[in-house]
């Protein structure tokens, strides 16, 4: 084979260049930690990675529909904790004045302490977290329950729920295609309006507080009676409410650790398709730098080498 | 029996080797030449070796027998192997057609920057994202400025990526009318050397340096566009581009670039016609047709860019239109519909004036969160009736890019390796090595010193025959 000049230095030019090329590859995989960073380092990676991002950017969002969800939940299951003890309270001062319920001004201190009791009751019913009403269905913006007061005595008279979108569900996203419900509709724990076996719980108080202030009568005794029931049926629907949430709270609760499971494994499916061995990419970079040394120190040589040096 | 020969010889006497030795110094004067122009043009791009041929006069017959007459020059030989040049061009075409699509190519994918965190990509997600967070917070006012932005940022991306692959398209563009010149130079030039060339061949010259010229435009211009060349027995080479003749003998045809639409460059922008007959030039290699290449693609990356936003506005405004905005309002579209395109995809002017026109429900204007769900869930649809979404179609065309590019990549390697193996062969025949050059050299010298010597042994002789014979 004739070598010439020129041939010599294309290919050490080639070569150089070749090596070099393998090189910044190397240096820019081990720079930026990555193996894929382009689709066209691998199509076939570089699909995957994008749709583990975007998969991975769908379940961080479902983590914080979950957050969202329990924090709902948690905010009903405190004030419906605060109205089953109201209640109990409740209910204790109406069985003590029931069975010994002589003296007025015990009455008076009784029907002053279901007043506030009743007061409190409704605040528990318009509770809010972040400025959302969280009993009142759809709607949101708006104290679910409005009460209406005598105007010399600013006693509470009445209170009204509203009935329009009351029932409204609200869910949160908490998988593909999975919503789950997270409010508890005012109307299935205070029963308001519409009569039901247990009756208007407010109303129960109402009527409860007045018969206490009222004459002894046998009529007043029979209302202070029934109240004790009545509350006892209201405690039951805040159980139930309760219990409801419990078992919501847990199943947002596991799928979203279903989803921590889950992102774990996809992220790690991400390094997979992204990154590359080090330790392979580390040693390579050493064997190209010194194979890049090694052409540069020959090529020298060579393009040195001539029969000029030797003639006279 | 035999007869001496006693009388004179003819062709055997002094003057005649005088004669002899004067030409061999000639003749190896000019051997020396040609080393020399060899040793000059080591590192010439394109140069072939050159080597001065000598041969034996035809003798003269005697008495005793055929007398030489000494050395003469045949010719000055150019090493020239034609089948390794045209390898060299129809590699050189598929350098340039790779190294054309790759770097393009990769100007492309860059504008994507996708795998990077600003790309469409992102953009899409956290767009949908947003409407969870509003389903979160169905009555507030600043999740819904939310979605907007989360939108506009969609739009921002939709429309500066499509701009500025649109703008490389326009750059593409005006590169190859540009190109349609050089070609057309490269055309004059190589016309010009074939009647150059032609004229000293018809005088009965060898236009070795003219050849080297001609060769070097021809690959050059095959790295452009893909050429067949043919020769002709007077020296000329005929250019063909596809069927069509670019160069016959010296004269030329031009291509022009003719653009698509006036003015504007249309849909992918133009293409090379011949200027005399208005055919369009049937490019199937070379730099040209990889930039022509990637420009085509280019617009089917703008088209396909195109249906994603338009998937998306459609999607997002059947079911937006269906929805209560916190002001109590419906029938609102999301985003503007008077306008098409990955360039607008804008949120519509009433709801960027007015933020509760934000719809999160189909029941209710505040609280309720069923429509906000339902726009988030609009990324698993499929809008085109396969079982494409708008997510995986946007995943598949940029990975469909990674792969053209990747394959540029690929060729491009392979077709520098056989371009870079052709070009040692065409080296291997034709080029200069200084070594071999050196001992021919050499050898020169001693027969240049040697013929001089006979010279003086002649001279010596004719001053013995003239001089000393008294």
């Amino acid at each position: 084979m004739r070598i010439t000049s020129q041939m010599r230095r294309n290919t050490m030019l080639y070569d150089l260049e070749r090596l070099q090329t393998d090189l910044y590859r190397a240096q820019s995989v081990l720079t930026d930690g990555r193996e894929v960073q382009k689709a066209s380092d691998d199509p076939v990676r570089g699909q995957k990675s994008l749709l583990l991002r975007s998969s991975l950017s769908r379940r961080n969002q479902y983590v914080r529909n979950l957050d969202f969800g329990m924090s709902r939940l948690s905010m009903a299951e405190a004030s419906l904790m605060s109205v089953n003890d109201i209640l109990s309270e409740a209910r204790a001062k109406a069985v003590e004045i029931a069975n010994d319920a002589s003296v007025p001004e015990q009455r008076e201190a009784v029907a002053v302490a279901i007043n506030l009791i009743l007061e409190d009751l409704v605040a528990q019913g318009n509770s809010r977290e972040d400025d959302a009403y969280i009993f009142g269905g759809f709607n949101t913006e708006e104290a679910p329950y409005e009460v209406v007061r005598d105007p010399n005595t600013g006693d509470i008279q009445q209170v009204n729920g509203r009935q329009q979108l009351m029932d409204g569900e609200i869910t949160v996203m908490a998988d593909e295609g999975l919503e789950i419900k997270i409010n508890i509709n005012g109307s299935d724990v205070f029963q308001t309006g519409a009569p039901t076996q247990s009756g208007d719980i407010f109303q129960v108080l109402v009527d409860l507080r007045d018969a206490l202030r009222s004459d002894q009568s046998d009529q007043n005794n029979v209302i202070i009676e029934e109240s004790i029931t009545k509350i006892d049926d209201a405690m039951d629907l805040v159980q139930n409410a309760q219990t409801e949430i419990g078992g919501r709270y847990n199943r947002l609760q596991s799928i979203q650790n279903r989803h921590y499971e889950v992102e774990i494994r996809e992220e790690d499916q991400l390094v997979d398709a992204e990154e590359g061995n080090l330790a392979e990419w580390l040693t390579r970079f050493e064997l190209q730098s010194i194979a890049l040394e090694q052409a540069m120190a020959v090529g020298t040589q060579v393009l040195n080498a001539s029969i000029v040096n030797f003639i006279g | 029996m035999y007869s001496i020969n006693t009388r004179g010889s003819q062709g055997l006497n002094l003057s005649a080797q005088l004669a002899m030795a004067r030409d061999a110094l000639l003749s190896h004067q000019n051997s020396l030449n040609t080393i020399s122009h060899n040793v000059a043009n080591v590192d010439t791009l394109g140069y072939h070796r050159q080597r001065t041929v000598l041969g034996a006069r035809a003798g003269l017959p005697g008495i005793n027998g055929t007398y030489g007459q000494g050395v003469e020059v045949l010719g000055i030989q150019r090493a020239q192997v034609e089948y390794i040049s045209r390898q060299e061009r129809s590699d050189s075409s598929l350098v340039g057609r790779w190294t054309g699509q790759r770097d393009s190519m990769r100007r492309v994918e860059e504008t994507l920057n996708e795998l990077g965190d600003y790309g469409i990509g992102t953009a899409l997600d956290n767009f949908w994202n947003s409407w969870e967070d509003l389903a979160n917070d169905a009555d507030n006012a600043s999740a819904r400025t939310a979605v907007i932005t989360a939108a506009k940022d969609l739009g921002y991306s939709m429309a500066t990526t499509y701009s500025s692959m649109d703008s490389q398209r326009e750059q593409i563009n005006t590169e190859m009318m540009s190109q349609a010149g050089s070609i057309n130079l490269y055309a004059a030039r190589i016309a010009n050397l074939n009647e150059q060339i032609a004229d000293l061949v018809a005088s009965g010259q060898v236009p070795n340096d003219l050849l080297d010229a001609r060769e070097l435009l021809l690959k050059d211009l095959s790295s452009l566009v893909n050429i067949h060349v043919e020769y002709e027995g007077t020296g000329a080479a005929n250019v063909y581009i596809g069927s069509e003749e670019i160069v016959h003998r010296d004269s030329y045809r031009e291509l022009a670039w003719q653009g698509v639409g006036d003015g504007s460059l249309g849909k992918n922008g133009g293409n090379f016609v011949w200027s005399d007959n208005g055919n369009e030039v049937s490019i199937s290699s070379g730099y040209i047709y990889g930039m022509l290449q990637t420009r085509d693609e280019i617009g089917d990356i703008l088209a396909e860019l195109d249906t994603l936003a338009d998937a998306v506005r459609s999607t997002v405004n059947a079911a937006h239109i269906e929805g209560i905005g916190h002001d109590g309002t419906t029938g609102n579209v999301f985003f503007r519909d008077d306008v098409t395109g990955a360039r607008s995809l804008e949120v519509d002017e009433e709801i960027l004036e007015n933020v509760d026109k934000v719809a999160a429900s189909r029941l209710s204007a505040t609280g309720a969160n069923d429509l906000a769900h339902d726009m988030y869930e609009l990324q698993f649809a499929n809008p085109w009736g396969d079982s494409r979404t708008i997510n995986s179609r946007y995943a598949t065309m940029v990975s469909d890019i990674g792969t053209v590019v990747q394959n540029a990549d690929l060729r491009y390697e392979t077709s520098e390796a056989a371009l870079q193996q052709t070009e040692n062969l065409q080296q291997e025949y034709t080029g200069v090595n200084l070594d071999e050059e050196m001992s021919a050299m050499i050898n020169t010298q001693y027969a240049y010193n040697a013929a001089s010597k006979v010279f003086n042994t002649v001279e010596e002789m004719m001053d013995r025959v003239v001089n000393g014979l008294t």
